[in-house]
């Protein structure tokens, strides 16, 4: 450690050479000072020197610490004399650099395998930087187990030499003969060592105290060590998560981290999920948080990334975590840094899967009862009411004549076993001076929708040039190519063939499905449909071959980062990025879709989003006197998108099913383009660390947006954050291996959208001007958030167990909430400036190594969120907020309550007795709308327990989520049970039910309704939520994987192969818990929680995952 | 040579740095401005703009067109199933049991409010020289009859005060907005007569093309359709201003009726977009009197149903488990007309006001004994006469034949065994109280699809007599009663609270669907 010295001294003194102060240093054998000493420190001794001369100390606190008792007669003696006299008989030595006074060790211990000399005659080295012999050094980094590790950073100490390691392991560096190498990697022990004139260096490294050495990225890319982060933060290596990976990336974060939340929007592969950090903080704006990747903010679309290109992901969750963020980070930041070149040999790596999708959870049906209603079979009911299906023979609405039975297997038949494919290679090397990387991933996803599939091409080019020693260039470029068949609409949307199949009377053979279409007299085609024109439904397998949806995009991201380093303690950076995505959609439905109102139809559009970021960041690190160390950065930004969208409608096609633009009927066009806000902004940064163990954080931002109006363009925001090293600061228990304390007060604004601030006509078709019905607002002031949060991280037993706990506590006020309006203002909705929605929480993370030996390790991880959300107040004159009015809830934001209650119907109880009621016949008394409190739809808590098991070559893990409380309402099973489909509905169907209700006069309920009249009331598309709302809380085993890597003895004879890794995986294999007949987390889309409606069932999957390096 | 690039690289990097500091710096106010200023939109509107402002008002008033607005929730399953002209199949439409979805009435009021009333209010401020008064006395016009519809459907409603506040826009009584829409419409017709040669909206007027003599005679019938909601309950002046609208020129003849034209892709017919769901179809009251009346009328109206060839109607109110039986099927019941299908539906324009209807308006008027120009045998006939010639039957053999038929109403049968709606037969009886019921029956055919109408004269006039429901889920409303009115709206209690609980008191009665509107009498 005593090294980390040079690197002062180097700072130091480069900091004296640059503020050019002309005067000359003194000698320590010449100034004389007058003092004593009696009981004191050496430190105190230092200070009391610093006190009366100009001579400043620098020292490594630990290895003065232990100097104490020293006494002094008082006298007048010379600095050196001193000096020489205090650290007589210790192991500390001293020397003059200009006016600074090294104190160093005498010699390095024995023990760390790695001699290094400080020799005396040397000593002008650092101070002049003079010419001295460069070798260059070659070696291997491993880890105990003597596996390579890649990208480990290796830096000449005090000098801006580095490289890392390549897929080896091994490296290559150029160095003075004398320097200290450094070795640095996440969660293992930085560790130096002296060249001492050796061309060859191998070094193992110990995976060690992770909390002391760790690092992490942070807001703006800027790596900073996690003992000094005073906010929660918590890093996924890639490794955690592309081996039994997705195809959205972020759903493998899902049970990683606490108090993030992922809901899956049921729409095949490549859709997006809804990911909540720390829960909902606006009411009706944005919640999502921001990704960033590689320093440049995205503009969407996360789930289109390469999940193989992925290195590691910062997951920074509060307002505090990306103050620096600004407008977009108010909702917690998630940075993702992708691979990147080292220098050293060309690598190439191979990563390949195949996983198959299986749907996992589906409704319960009957098969005791045939199509029909009343009991009579009815060969064009869209209901399974029909007689006891015992095999008689029926004729079918197409004429078949069929045996009556249930068909048990005909909804997993319509569900296909979906096969994903997966390649990506990546090729990197270079030199010092170049880097390249390059990788090309593919993805092949089918879903479990026949006609739903996506193809994915990923071709990511970075490049990183240094020119001299303080100038680097480093560029990315991206590009994406996806199209995706048919994604799915969950509900009564696009397709109907989620409904259609769900709803279909359980007695009809899927092969006469199959038989969807029949050509009509005059040669078109007709669907083959047994209700003809229904109002809701269709042939399930029409809806998937007549009814297409395509999408295409082709992204761009482009990233230029070019930084110069005017001296070791200040660089500048500047950045510039843009990200563009077209794309195209085109949609054809075929003639007698009974949803279209045209007959057969065509539509078709582009879009075209361009995002661009700029922003230069000034960096700096400095030695204040003695033990204080300053760092920070100053920044600004701008950053800025356009949209431009152009649809075409046919509305009707003259020749049917021919599905181009010029056969339309009535084409319509519609084109959008504006311009996103432009947000300007200033911010900068400082650190102050005292002593190693304290740290004193500060930031502060101003933002301009253009979105708001000119008196309330600008905000500031700063935040103040404190993080202290206990176990640094005083003596603990050798047991307890590390303990920090954080908190931190933090403030974040958002700009706002464009266009608010005033009201606009629309221009209609044929000239027709549209009024506004959203009332703009004049006096749009920024959104901000206020939020403390307050952290322990403890390790124990040499971080064998360790535990990081958070509370926060966040306040958002001056939202923009968009509510409704009395109409008769001439508005039906207004933006108003109000509310105060508080989420606080507790965050909780164990790690634990309960066993480790040299062929056997295990390891196993807690997490545990917990969030509370409590609307506080909208504004004047206004309590509820209704966030979504749906058939099945009203969610709403009251006063006094949380974000996502829900109310529903209900079925009426006295008010005396509390029984329910019935009318007359003994049919239920329902209430007339969505009226009755039922509860929220978030979770109380969630929990993720996950082991990772290491015997020699093989690994074995697994992660359990478990999500505690919310409501769901279950939509598709109001629907099969009143239709007699379900199970659920097989409740009195011989004898009618007489329900344990009371009628209006109290009288006990005598009356007998069919099962059919009962179900047709209280189900449907209108169902009473109430009876359908189930507990979202379940635990499910979410990962699971099995490795097998090939022993090294084995590759060495290949000489083709450096590593290979086989993976068995699967994710959602079972649920341990589950109340709902759904998988909760399937929701009805990104924007509602709590509501399933024709849901695409949640899937099961399997894989093989191979890892191959070359 | 190091050195030089290194240098160059430094004034590089500080030009880079001054051109970026003064790029930020330079993000002047107007750069702002004008990056927050929508480029497809209009802040301010020409005179041109005003009248262009016209067509959305139209047809939202007609729940149609783009923007706020639902056809089927604002009228399809609220004023068409309670006026009987259809009986509700699908089965989760619980409003044909009488159950008020508010999440659908709601409908109504933003048609109204946010759709047409922002139009109009504007067109009147903007309109205020000698050249654009027409625009004012028309765009008036247009907004009685926007509102009376709405008033119809809840009674107390706000009026006088609309887009004055942003934050509580108070209710008015239903007699004080009867009495504004007189108001309105004397004024508007005045000034319009007036000024009778100067233009008005011209191609943007999507009912009259510009025609201000027909605004004219429109404003006077629907003037003289207010005078008679209001007979019972306020007589005087009631007859006051039915006799002046007569005296000032009513619609008198089929050329004279009001549609609306329907384009691509928004303005739409409403009925026929709906017809083509299979979600509602011929009622049993219609089949009852058009099948025993031989009514010619009953192709122009349905089709035959598809599983039968037969013109088969429905009752309203059945439960989910009776609509789906085979013998209450769609199937087996009669759809629309080909002309109010989807296919027609960018067709077929939207009947705003028929001519027949002021003849039987003026029968009615004369049956009260005042002053309407005539007899009421001959306004009935002539009533009769213009809606079949509106529903294109013009052989003056078949409309003497059908206006002098003595067969009665049929008994529809069927799965609940349904009797005839009532007794009396086309040819116009001598007995007063008969006439009565004949002239409101004749008119309910003759305003068909205007079911707003046909739902309002039912409930002030008992007329024409109605089958009770198969089920009514509405606690407050017995199957054997009508629906008197749509109860204030949800979302108006949370956006307009304290507005709602001061018109509570002016409804006489509970906040329900069977509370009486001030013009409904026993």
């Amino acid at each position: 450690m005593r090294t980390g010295v040079l690197f002062l001294v180097i700072l130091g003194t480069t900091a004296q050479l640059l503020s050019a102060s002309p005067s000359k240093s003194q000698d320590i054998s010449k100034v004389k000072i007058k003092m004593e000493l009696r009981h004191e420190s050496l430190v105190q001794a230092f200070q009391k020197i610093e006190s009366l001369s100009v001579f400043r100390f620098m020292y490594r606190s630990k290895e003065v610490q232990d100097v104490r008792d020293l006494d002094m007669a008082y006298g007048e003696h010379s600095v050196q004399e001193v000096l020489s006299q205090m650290l007589d008989n210790t192991a500390l030595t001293f020397r003059q650099i200009g006016n600074q006074v090294l104190i160093s060790s005498k010699k390095l211990p024995k023990e760390s395998g790695f001699s290094h000399q400080q020799s005396e005659d040397n000593r002008e080295a650092p101070i002049a930087g003079a010419a001295k012999a460069v070798i260059v050094v070659k070696g291997k980094v491993t880890n105990d187990k003597g596996e390579p590790l890649v990208g480990v950073s290796v830096t000449q100490k005090g000098s801006a030499k580095g490289t890392s390691t390549d897929a080896g392991g091994n490296f290559s560096i150029s160095v003075d003969e004398d320097a200290t190498l450094v070795f640095t990697y996440v969660d293992f022990t930085t560790q130096e060592v002296s060249v001492n004139r050796r061309a060859a260096l191998d070094v193992v490294l110990q995976p060690g105290n992770k909390s002391l050495n760790a690092v992490i990225v942070t807001a703006l890319g800027i790596t900073r060590s996690v003992k000094s982060l005073t906010y929660s933060a918590q890093n996924v290596k890639g490794s955690e998560m592309n081996e039994a990976k997705e195809t959205n990336v972020i759903n493998s974060l899902q049970g990683k981290v606490a108090g993030l939340t992922i809901t899956k929007n049921a729409v095949g592969p490549g859709g997006e999920s809804k990911v909540l950090l720390r829960g909902n903080r606006s009411l009706t704006g944005n919640n999502d948080p921001l990704y960033v990747i590689d320093g440049v903010p995205l503009a969407g679309g996360i789930e289109m990334l390469n999940p193989d290109d992925v290195e590691s992901m910062s997951v920074l969750k509060g307002a505090s975590a990306a103050a620096l963020y600004g407008s977009q980070g108010q909702n917690g930041a998630i940075l993702i840094t992708t691979r990147r070149a080292r220098p050293g040999a060309v690598n190439i790596d191979y990563n390949g899967g195949v996983t198959l999708d299986r749907a996992s959870v589906l409704p319960k049906l009957q098969y005791q009862y045939g199509q029909g209603d009343g009991g009579n079979y009815v060969s064009n009911s869209e209901h399974s009411w029909g007689p006891k299906a015992t095999g008689q023979p029926v004729e079918l609405w197409n004429g078949d004549t069929v045996a009556l039975r249930g068909q048990p297997d005909r909804l997993k038949d319509f569900f296909r076993t979906a096969i994903t494919t997966t390649n990506s290679v990546s090729l990197s090397g270079g030199t010092e001076q170049l880097q390249a990387y390059f990788s090309y991933g593919n993805t092949h996803a089918q879903g479990i929708m026949r006609n739903n599939d996506l193809d994915r091409h990923n071709i990511d080019l970075k490049v990183g040039y240094k020119v001299g020693s303080k100038f680097t260039l480093n560029s990315k470029l991206t590009y994406i190519y996806e199209d995706v068949n048919n994604r799915v609409t969950p509900g009564e949307g696009g397709t109907y063939a989620l409904p259609s199949i769900f709803r279909a009377p359980t007695s009809i053979p899927a092969s006469e499905m199959k038989k969807y279409s029949t050509i009509d007299a005059t040669g078109t085609e007709q669907q083959s449909y047994w209700k003809p024109g229904s109002s809701i439904l269709e042939n399930p397998y029409w809806a998937l071959n007549r009814v297409s949806y395509y999408q295409k995009k082709d992204r761009i991201i482009g990233l230029l980062v070019v930084k110069y380093k005017f001296a070791e303690w200040i660089d500048l950076q500047i950045r510039g990025s843009m990200d563009k995505t077209m794309q195209l959609t085109d949609n054809k439905i075929w003639a007698d879709n009974y949803f279209s109102l045209v007959g057969s139809d065509y539509n078709y559009g582009t879009a075209n989003n361009l995002s661009t970021n700029v922003d230069a960041l000034l960096s700096f690190h400095r030695t204040l006197s003695g033990k204080f160390e300053l760092s920070g950065n100053i920044g600004g930004a701008s950053q800025q998108g356009n949209f431009a969208t152009e649809a075409l409608a046919a509305n009707g096609l003259n020749k049917p099913n021919f599905f181009f633009l010029s056969n339309s009927k009535n084409p319509f066009i519609t084109d959008l383009y504006g311009k996103n806000p432009r947000v300007v902004s200033a911010y900068a940064t400082a650190t102050l660390k005292y002593n190693d163990y304290l740290f004193l954080d500060v930031t502060g931002r101003n933002d301009w947006s253009s979105a708001l109006p000119e008196n309330s363009r600008s905000y500031f925001y700063p935040s103040v954050g404190l993080s202290a090293i206990i176990s640094d600061m005083v003596e603990l228990p050798s047991w307890i291996s590390y303990g920090k304390a954080r908190i931190t007060f933090a403030n974040s604004g958002y700009g706002g959208q464009q266009y608010l601030d005033r009201n606009y006509y629309q221009v209609g078709v044929g000239g027709a001007i549209i009024t506004p019905t959203i009332q703009s607002l004049g006096t749009y002031k920024p959104e901000l958030t206020s939020s403390y949060e307050a952290g322990l991280e403890w390790n124990f037993f040499k971080d064998r167990f360790g535990f990081e706990v958070t509370y926060y506590n966040t306040r958002s006020k001056n939202q923009l909430l968009l509510i409704g309006a009395p109409p008769a203002s001439l508005f039906n909705q207004k933006y108003i400036n109000a509310g105060l929605i508080v989420n606080s929480g507790v965050e909780l993370n164990v790690h634990a190594t309960p066993v480790k030996t040299r062929n056997f390790t295990w390891n196993a991880g807690l997490t545990y969120a917990s969030n509370k959300n409590k609307v506080k107040a909208l504004t004047t004159g206004v309590t509820s907020v209704i966030l979504q009015d749906d058939r099945e809830a009203q969610i709403r934001a009251q006063v006094g309550g949380s974000f996502g209650d829900m109310y529903v119907k209900d079925w009426t109880r006295d008010s005396v007795t509390g029984k329910h009621l019935v009318d007359n016949t003994g049919m239920p008394i329902l209430t007339s709308g969505n009226t009755v409190f039922l509860g929220n739809y978030n979770p109380k808590f969630m929990m993720g327990f996950s082991n990772n098991f290491s015997y020699k070559n093989f690994s074995m893990s697994f992660l359990i989520d478990y999500r505690n409380g919310g409501y769901v309402i279950a939509g598709t099973q109001a629907l099969i049970d009143a239709d007699g489909h379900s199970a659920a509905s097989l409740r009195g169907r011989e004898g009618g039910i007489v329900l344990d209700a009371i009628t209006a006069d109290g009288k006990p309920n005598t009356k007998s309704i069919t099962s059919q009249a009962y179900f047709g009331a209280i189900g449907d598309r209108y169902p009473t939520g109430m009876l359908y709302a189930y507990s979202a809380t379940n635990i499910r085993l979410r990962e699971f994987t099995l490795g097998y890597k090939l022993p090294k003895k084995m590759l060495e004879n290949s000489k083709v192969f450096r590593d290979v890794k086989f993976s068995l995986v699967g994710r959602n294999l079972f649920f341990f818990k589950r109340d709902a007949p759904i998988d909760p987390e399937i929701t009805m889309g990104l924007g509602g929680g709590g509501l399933e409606y024709g849901a695409l069932p949640s899937t099961r999957n399997y894989g093989l995952d191979v890892k191959l390096s070359f | 040579m190091k050195y030089r690039i290194l240098r160059s690289f430094k004034i590089n990097m500080a030009t880079a740095l001054l051109f970026s500091t003064l790029t930020w710096v330079g993000c002047t106010k107007k750069e702002f401005n004008d990056r927050n200023s929508d480029p497809t939109r209009l802040t301010s509107l020409d005179p041109q703009d005003v009248i262009g402002l016209f067509p959305s008002a139209q047809y939202a008033g007609m729940n149609t067109g783009p923007g706020m607005i639902d056809y089927q929730q604002s009228q399809g399953l609220f004023a068409d199933m309670f006026c009987q002209y259809f009986a509700g199949t699908q089965t989760a439409f619980a409003s044909l049991r009488y159950v008020i979805n508010q999440q659908w009435a709601q409908y109504q009021w933003y048609s109204t409010y946010v759709s047409s009333m922002p139009a109009l209010v504007t067109i009147i401020k903007e309109s205020n020289t000698d050249a654009t008064i027409t625009l004012k006395s028309i765009a008036r016009i247009w907004k009685a009859f926007v509102f009376h519809r709405t008033t119809d459907y809840f009674g107390p409603i706000p009026y006088s005060k609309i887009g004055l506040d942003s934050t509580v826009v108070p209710y008015d009584s239903q007699k004080d907005v009867y009495y504004g829409l007189f108001e309105e419409l004397t004024e508007a017709v005045t000034d319009l007569k007036n000024n009778i040669s100067k233009p008005s909206f011209g191609d943007q007027d999507m009912i009259y093309s510009g025609d201000n003599n027909k605004w004219v005679a429109f404003a006077n019938s629907l003037r003289l359709r207010l005078a008679l909601r209001i007979s019972k309950v306020d007589p005087q002046k009631a007859q006051q201003e039915a006799e002046a609208a007569v005296a000032a020129g009513v619609l008198t003849d089929v050329s004279q009726d009001a549609y609306m034209k329907v384009s691509a892709p928004n303005n739409y017919n409403g009925l026929a977009r709906i017809s083509g769901w299979n979600e509602f179809r011929m009622s049993a009251n219609m089949e009852s009197l058009l099948k025993g009346y031989q009514d010619p009328r009953l192709s122009k109206f349905f089709q035959p149903a598809v599983a039968t060839g037969q013109y088969t109607g429905l009752r309203q109110g059945m439960i989910p488990a009776e609509q789906t039986l085979p013998q209450n099927d769609y199937s087996i019941a009669s759809n629309l007309n080909e002309s109010l299908t989807p296919d027609s539906m960018f067709v077929t324009p939207i009947t705003v006001l028929h001519s027949a209807e002021s003849w039987f308006l003026r029968a009615e008027g004369a049956l009260n004994g005042w002053n309407m120009g005539g007899n009421a045998a001959d306004f009935y006939a002539k009533g009769i006469e213009m809606s079949l010639r509106t529903w294109g039957v013009n052989d003056m053999t078949v409309i003497n034949n059908y206006t002098n038929g003595t067969s009665l109403p049929s008994a529809p049968g069927g799965y609940f065994n349904t009797p005839a709606l009532t007794n009396i037969p086309v040819k116009f009886s001598s007995d007063p109280a008969q006439q009565r019921e004949q002239i409101l029956t004749q008119k309910w055919l003759a305003v068909f699809p205007d079911g707003f109408e046909a739902w309002a004269e039912m409930r002030r006039t008992g007329y024409p007599k109605f089958y009770p429901l198969i089920h009514s889920e509405n606690p407050d409303v017995p199957a054997t009663e009508m629906i008197r009115r749509i109860p204030f709206l949800d979302f108006d209690k949370a956006t307009n609270g304290p507005a709602v609980q001061a018109a509570l008191p002016l409804l006489g009665g509970p906040d329900n669907a069977a509370t009486r509107l001030w013009w409904d009498v026993k």
